[in-house]
């Protein structure tokens, strides 16, 4: 089957998560990614964890490898000047090239976006930095907790903490700041490569900040501080509702209550109880504000029930409650096997893995793994004699010489 | 004015709360014009929440709602009555994409599902958004991003070491933010292949799948090496000191990131302490890391004397990553942010002059920003019923009083 951006040809010189995120969501859908690394000691993600088998070693790296998935891998050292010769003929056959390399990284390798612009007039360059190509902040140094807290997110996240002191701003699991930014990078580009098309077919340089892409998430509180004067907080005096995680049999589980319905429903599983008819919990704002005494109610009723068990009958009820999945958990979940979300992939040295897989299913274009990530330099010899027509006998003197 | 990418692009809107209509929002932004179709029977919940002036019946009152749908329409239909579902279809017709989060099923029951449209609409895509997918034996669950942070298992990774207990809330509501900006992406993909190849298609996007995505380290960690991960909380998997730190002021903190001992270095000159330089506790990335607990006391110990600007200054200068954690207060204060334009004064009728937030856009010299207010409920009755439909003036006037445009 065809797949959506397989016309798309994509330069990735970038590393870690932002850049390499952009780039497999572009190539997880078709487009041909071709992927620069430094000689010898590549993308910084070879080195980041989990490691297959808890073996350190550069082919290992899980995360590298999700993040890698169906490019083409090449070495260059961006430093010499057949290196950088050979960069410029990948940038005349290619769409997009992705940098998230530092404001200013690529014009002190001469290969900045006015250089490239006279290589490749039709190119797109998508550079991801902290903070964006311009303003005050734009030489600071970012990263995912700090952009993640510079954002507002990381203020927000731990919801009803009973100890602000105790309980500092919060980091989300994982590096949900990185992610956000390559996902928009993507939109951007996909953006100017329609725009490209339909117009005068012009190249043009995108400033994609990490901040601003975080920062949008916070939208809603934005006008609502701007037109109400709603200050959110992160304590449990600031909030009062039922819903939140409750403890159960085997772990806990997330109680959505919406409106009056819910609760009915609710009470009425737990076999209609006296105290559910009490004053002090009579709305959801009394619930919320009686929470501590309600708690250990609920919990004649929940203790005796597992997570699941509650999960299927509130929701045969129509009621949004979820259980508190562990990692197992959700590998194993029915409703992930029986969509295939986690796919098998086999690499030559990390051996076979199930990843996460399709972020979404398309009817006629789908998602498809054609290749796991590639080993450091694996495709120097397809892609420099392929495509830019060096010659075969050369390759040894290109690595002698240290260019790949 | 330049041409925007996506004008000529009109999206039927059906979506709801957040994970759809951010989606739609970069529809708009872009260019492309965007009716939601709401209804009086079942108004978004961000539109029944209470606004400037307190309670409100207009439903035109609560903001939450419009920071999703700056420059975008909106009609009214009841699509309850088998007369709204035929002017909902006639609305398609004239539409490239179609955008909905009811549970699944749901639009299946109206007729209004992907297999019936593309017989009046051939190359139409089709988005829906849903907690669990279109598929599956618990396809039909109820959803919301709260739920799917317990369901994806990202509540079980995000909490203080030491916890049994992860927060009971995310109030950023992220599994919405994230599948919606996963949504705008796969419009933009389909939207590609369609220019190249004239070929619609239909998207399913499960907000359980696209936040798994967005996570992949402790699954990996979970299929490669059988390990269940705990919370980390601010902490990272190598360098050392990573977190957020206590400063000066009523709930005041900073986020620092040392990444490497070239920065450590910087970090000790910057804060005046060059003993710790020395400290053979500290000396290098792995020993920091494993006394991480006792660094962390130290450097509070220093950010405590310090708003965090100041905080953020010092160590920036030196070359080390640090960041004020951002309340709602400081964030409309960002100097990086209002430099960069990122913020807009919108008039947003009926409840006036405010500040927006910019999808963050900025290809070039091409226009940003909020370009119009967001539409009151019906507001564009008129525009959809008549210049797009044809219908009379009667016979919407008949709609009305019948509640079908309702």
């Amino acid at each position: 089957m065809a797949q959506a951006l397989s016309d798309l040809k994509v330069l990735e010189y970038a590393q870690g998560i932002t850049g390499p995120w952009c780039g497999k969501l572009l190539g997880d859908y078709g487009a041909e990614v071709i992927k620069v690394e430094d000689p010898g000691i590549g993308d910084k993600a070879r080195r980041m964890e989990p490691f297959a088998g808890d073996v350190p070693h550069p082919e290992r790296s899980g995360l590298f490898l999700y993040l890698n998935t169906n490019k083409l891998g090449v070495t260059l050292n961006l430093k010499t000047a057949t290196g950088q010769r050979l960069f410029q003929e990948l940038i005349r056959q290619a769409d997009v090239l992705i940098d998230n390399n530092g404001v200013g990284a690529m014009d002190k390798l001469g290969l900045g976006w006015k250089t490239l612009k006279k290589v490749n007039p039709r190119l797109i360059m998508a550079t991801i930095t902290p903070f964006g190509l311009t303003g005050p902040w734009k030489k600071y140094k970012g990263g995912n907790l700090v952009n993640l807290h510079a954002s507002g997110q990381g203020f927000m996240t731990p919801g009803q903490v009973e100890d602000p002191e105790s309980h500092p701003p919060l980091k989300t699991a994982g590096h949900q700041a990185d992610f956000m930014a390559g996902l928009t990078a993507a939109i951007c580009t996909l953006t100017a490569v329609f725009a490209s098309r339909l117009g005068n077919g012009k190249g043009e340089r995108l400033d994609i900040s990490e901040h601003e892409a975080l920062a949008f998430q916070w939208a809603r509180d934005i006008a609502m501080y701007s037109w109400d004067k709603t200050i959110p907080k992160r304590t449990k005096a600031g909030l009062a509702m039922t819903s939140g995680l409750v403890p159960c049999k085997d772990g806990f589980f997330y109680l959505h209550l919406r409106d009056a319905r819910h609760w009915d429903t609710y009470v009425k599983l737990m076999g209609n109880p006296a105290w559910a008819k009490e004053e002090r919990f009579k709305d959801d704002l009394s619930r919320g504000k009686n929470y501590s005494e309600l708690e250990p109610l609920m919990m004649e009723w929940t203790m005796r029930h597992s997570k699941d068990e509650i999960y299927h009958l509130m929701q045969g009820e129509k009621v949004a409650t979820m259980p508190l999945f562990t990692v197992p958990e959700v590998v194993n979940y029915r409703q992930m096997e029986e969509r295939g979300f986690f796919t098998a992939i086999k690499h030559p040295m990390a051996g076979v893995a199930k990843y996460p897989g399709a972020p979404f299913k398309m009817s006629a274009t789908p998602w498809k793994i054609r290749r796991p990530a590639p080993t450091l330099g694996q495709h120097n010899q397809e892609v420099l004699c392929g495509r830019l027509g060096c010659k075969k006998e050369n390759l040894p003197k290109l690595r002698a010489t240290g260019i790949i | 004015m330049k041409r925007l990418p996506l004008e000529g692009i009109r999206v039927a809107d059906f979506t709801r709360i957040q994970a759809g209509p951010q989606a739609q929002a970069w529809m708009a932004h872009l260019g492309a014009e965007v009716i939601r179709i709401e209804s009086h029977t079942a108004a978004d919940t961000l539109r029944q929440m209470r606004g400037a002036a307190g309670e409100d019946r207009t439903l035109n009152r609560a903001p939450g709602f419009y920071a999703f749908s700056f420059g975008k329409k909106s009609c009214n239909l009841n699509l309850r009555h088998p007369r709204a579902v035929e002017l909902a279809k006639g609305i398609i017709k004239t539409c490239d994409v179609v955008a909905e989060n009811y549970a699944p099923g749901a639009m299946e029951r109206l007729g209004l599902d992907y297999q019936s449209l593309r017989k009046i609409k051939p190359n139409l895509i089709m988005l829906s958004t849903s907690g669990l997918g279109q598929t599956g034996p618990d396809a039909g669950y109820a959803a919301y991003a709260a739920t799917i942070h317990a369901l994806s298992g990202f509540s079980s990774l995000t909490g203080y070491p030491g916890e049994e207990r992860p927060p009971a809330l995310m109030a950023m509501m992220w599994s919405d933010a994230l599948t919606a900006t996963t949504g705008a992406f796969a419009l933009l993909a389909a939207l590609h292949y369609r220019k190249r190849t004239g070929q619609g298609q239909h998207i399913d996007l499960s907000m359980n799948e696209a936040t798994v995505d967005f996570l992949p380290e402790p699954f990996l960690d979970y299929t490669m090496n059988g390990r269940v991960r705990g919370f980390v909380g601010n902490r990272d998997e190598a360098a050392a000191p990573h977190g957020v730190y206590r400063c000066q002021g009523e709930d005041k903190w900073v986020a620092i990131a040392v990444s490497d001992d070239q920065e450590w270095q910087a970090f000790c000159r910057a804060t005046g302490h060059s003993e710790w330089a020395s400290d053979p506790r500290f000396a290098d990335a792995y020993s920091r890391w494993h006394h991480q607990e006792e660094l962390d006391v130290l450097v509070t110990q220093w950010t405590k004397k310090h708003i965090p600007q100041e905080v953020t200054e010092v160590l920036q200068r030196a070359g080390v990553a640090a960041a004020p954690s951002a309340n709602i207060v400081d964030f409309l204060a960002d100097p990086q942010l209002r430099a960069r334009n990122f913020f807009m004064e919108v008039e947003q009728p009926p409840i006036g002059k405010g500040t927006a937030a910019v999808v963050p856009w900025k290809l070039g010299p091409k226009p940003d920003g909020v370009r119009k207010a967001g539409p009151n409920m019906g507001e564009h009755n008129h525009y959809v019923f008549h210049d797009i439909l044809g219908l009379s003036e009667e016979e919407i006037e008949k709609l009305i009083k019948d509640q079908v445009i309702y």
